[in-house]
């Protein structure tokens, strides 16, 4: 409990004291919060010195992490295979969201919850540092791709290294572990730009301007430009239950698979587009789970009804009444942070600092329960991020 | 004789599941209708689970410390043995069979919603989003469990083939071989007689069975409890149990028309 409380301390720092308390004593709790504004210090300098580089905006900082929400449940399979990550501010005034849908076994997935985001800020880092290249947009392409071909060389090399004890039904020991793989779906979302990376069929979908537009385009075996590069690599595409790749797996893309390289690679396609406030309403993350059953058109109206049945002017909220304690289902092997809840206390409702938000957090639920209703049979995460930028305080 | 109690066990279960149903859907009516206490619906609730219990409890008491007469008793319809997992449904189903309800009635609330209209959606049994949560908890852990119990169930018939049942199969071959050798025996070739030994061996897999099978009823009691006395309120329960129960009456009655064979009349008790 302690343990996440803090994360979202770390993410908002304004939190910080309530959690600090929590993880008890109150001489730990100035320790922490002198510890959280050292990082601050830094990351601010770093922040500072990376805008001199990057010829950034000059309030980066004092933009506030974006609302989000999300949900990760089993469905109607038997395995947990998805996981999801969320860390606003995980590089100063940028936030990471990422869904990962494994198949196989979950811990392709679960490494790529764990450690996607890590790498990211750590390529971005180096970006900026080293840049030769003036145009953001190139940069970011370049960060996404070295990104997701480190995280595919430790997903497959994860069987030699394994550091963590693994916890997933094969526990990394059959030579079938080569059959095991994840899709990733990642958004970064800056001061200026969204990126979206994506490997697989996992979808990012941008509600703007009253239109839901894909930033991702999945990566099925008979999409044709990738059947011909599949083709020219001299693979096949075979139609058993769906196109896929040798009759085996139904995505042309993925991290992992090392026995279907090269036919199936890890390249991400990566967009960047510029951010349009006043437009930009959300984006909305999810598994197959979701997009098999709901239309990008369909969720994007469920969401937007979500948020505007919550905003502040005038009108009775719908509270969720449960007496019951959601922070209960913390204790996840998915990966990380999942099913975040609302009616939590770490869930701000719409005040100034950005993070876990109830609004959006009963979207991602709503998606969730429409995606069971209409018998999705697949394990559904959904990550939905508010992009309507809030008036600092 | 303990055939005969068991499906007498088997048929008062049956009795006592349409009893209930008409008791839950009952209940289920006065809360709609706005005429029945939370404390009232809770003890439609608590009966119902005690039913499961004295169910489980009567079954067991009738064959202590074995679980072969429950795994595909004869008193069910070929169906209904098919669907049975270590004597009973399978704990998961619990959780299936709340999503299917948590769904009615969401797709069109949703409609209303996106046009404006209504409130936001919870389906017609008013699942909440922190509920979703607790179920999607209890499903991993549960499926967790159930897991581990099949896995345990599976090294148990693999021990059909070894110590301690095996060696004596092939040492009773043996000694076969030798008689009939000697022309001891005329021609009946045969495994001999069930001898002490090999009582022991039967028994130590009956009981290993029988193990399994207390675990399996605990699990399957467990997750319906935690979902009816912790998760959903108890009006909420109160629809899920009857569903439950309408599901497997519904399943038993529509197999036995199909399968409609004497011996599942005869077995259990309705006249032809």
């Amino acid at each position: 409990m302690a343990e996440i409380c803090c994360e979202v301390a770390a993410g908002s720092p304004d939190r910080k004291g309530e959690c600090a308390g929590d993880a008890g004593g109150g001489r730990a709790a100035r320790r922490r919060r002198m510890e959280i504004r050292r990082l601050r210090a830094v990351a601010e300098d770093q922040a500072a010195k990376r805008r001199r580089l990057e010829g950034d905006e000059d309030d980066v900082v004092r933009d506030p992490a974006p609302r989000y929400g999300v949900t990760s449940v089993c469905g109607r399979r038997r395995d947990m295979e998805d996981a999801v990550t969320t860390r606003p501010g995980f590089i100063n005034g940028h936030h990471f969201f990422g869904v990962f849908d494994g198949h196989g076994c979950s811990h392709v997935a679960t490494s790529c919850g764990l450690r996607m985001h890590e790498i990211v800020a750590e390529e971005a880092a180096a970006a900026a540092a080293g840049s030769s290249v003036s145009d953001e947009a190139a940069r970011w392409r370049d960060v996404m791709e070295k990104s997701y071909a480190r995280m595919d060389a430790e997903a497959v090399g994860s069987r030699e290294t394994a550091d963590p004890a693994p916890t997933c039904r094969c526990e990394m020991q059959l030579p079938k572990c080569d059959h095991v793989g994840s899709t990733a779906v990642v958004a970064v979302v800056g001061p200026r730009h969204l990126v979206v990376a994506n490997c697989g069929d996992s979808r990012a979908v941008l509600c703007s301007g009253g239109a839901a537009i894909p930033l991702s385009a999945d990566h099925k075996p008979d999409r044709p430009d990738e059947l011909e590069r599949i083709h020219a690599a001299g693979g096949r595409v075979i139609f058993w239950d769906g196109a896929r790749v040798f009759g085996m797996l139904a995505m042309s893309r993925a991290i992992g698979d090392s026995y279907l390289k090269p036919f199936v690679i890890s390249d991400p396609e990566v967009r960047v587009v510029e951010r349009k406030d006043g437009e930009d309403e959300f984006l909305i993350l999810a598994s197959d789970g979701l997009w098999d059953v709901v239309s990008n058109e369909v969720a994007c109206k469920v969401v937007r009804a979500c948020l505007r049945s919550r905003e502040p002017r005038g009108g009775e909220r719908s509270s969720p009444t449960s007496s019951l304690s959601p922070r209960q289902s913390s204790g996840s092997s998915s990966g990380d942070e999942e099913a975040a809840a609302p009616s939590d206390g770490a869930a701000s409702d719409s005040d100034g600092e950005g993070g876990e938000d109830k609004a959006c957090a009963e979207a991602a639920i709503l998606l969730t329960k429409l995606a069971l209703a209409r018998q999705s049979a697949d394990n559904v995460s959904v990550v939905v991020v508010n992009l309507r930028r809030r008036p600092r305080s | 004789m303990d055939m005969e109690r068991s499906v007498a066990c088997y048929r008062r279960w049956i009795a006592g599941q349409e009893a209930g149903l008409a008791e839950l859907v009952a209940a289920s009516a006065n809360a709609a209708a706005g005429r029945a206490t939370d404390a009232e619906l809770r003890a439609v609730v608590a009966r119902c689970m005690l039913g499961y219990q004295d169910y489980v409890a009567g079954r067991r008491a009738l064959w202590p410390g074995d679980g072969t007469a429950f795994v595909a008793p004869p008193w069910c319809t070929a169906f209904e043995r098919s669907v049975l997992w270590l004597g009973g449904c399978r704990p998961s189903l619990t959780i299936r069979l709340l999503y299917n309800l948590s769904g009615e009635g969401l797709e069109v609330q949703v409609q209303e919603f996106v046009n404006g209209r209504g409130p936001l959606p919870r389906g017609r049994m008013g699942i909440t989003p922190g509920q979703l949560v607790l179920i999607n908890d209890l499903h991993r852990r549960t499926l967790h469990q159930e897991h581990a119990l099949s896995g345990r169930l599976a090294t148990l018939h693999e021990d059909v083939a070894d110590s301690p049942l095996f060696p004596i199969v092939r040492q009773r071959a043996a000694a076969t071989a030798v008689q009939l050798a000697a022309g001891g025996c005329d021609g009946a070739v045969g495994p001999g007689g069930v001898d002490a030994e090999v009582d022991a061996a039967l028994s130590s897999y009956r009981a290993g069975l029988a193990q399994l099978v207390a675990e399996a009823d605990e699990l399957r009691m467990e997750t319906a409890r935690a979902m009816a006395t912790e998760i959903l309120t108890p009006r909420q329960a109160v629809e899920m149990l009857a569903a439950a129960k309408q599901l497997h009456l519904s399943v038993r009655d529509w197999s036995r028309r199909t399968e409609g064979a004497g011996t599942q009349q005869r077995l259990n008790g309705r006249a032809p």
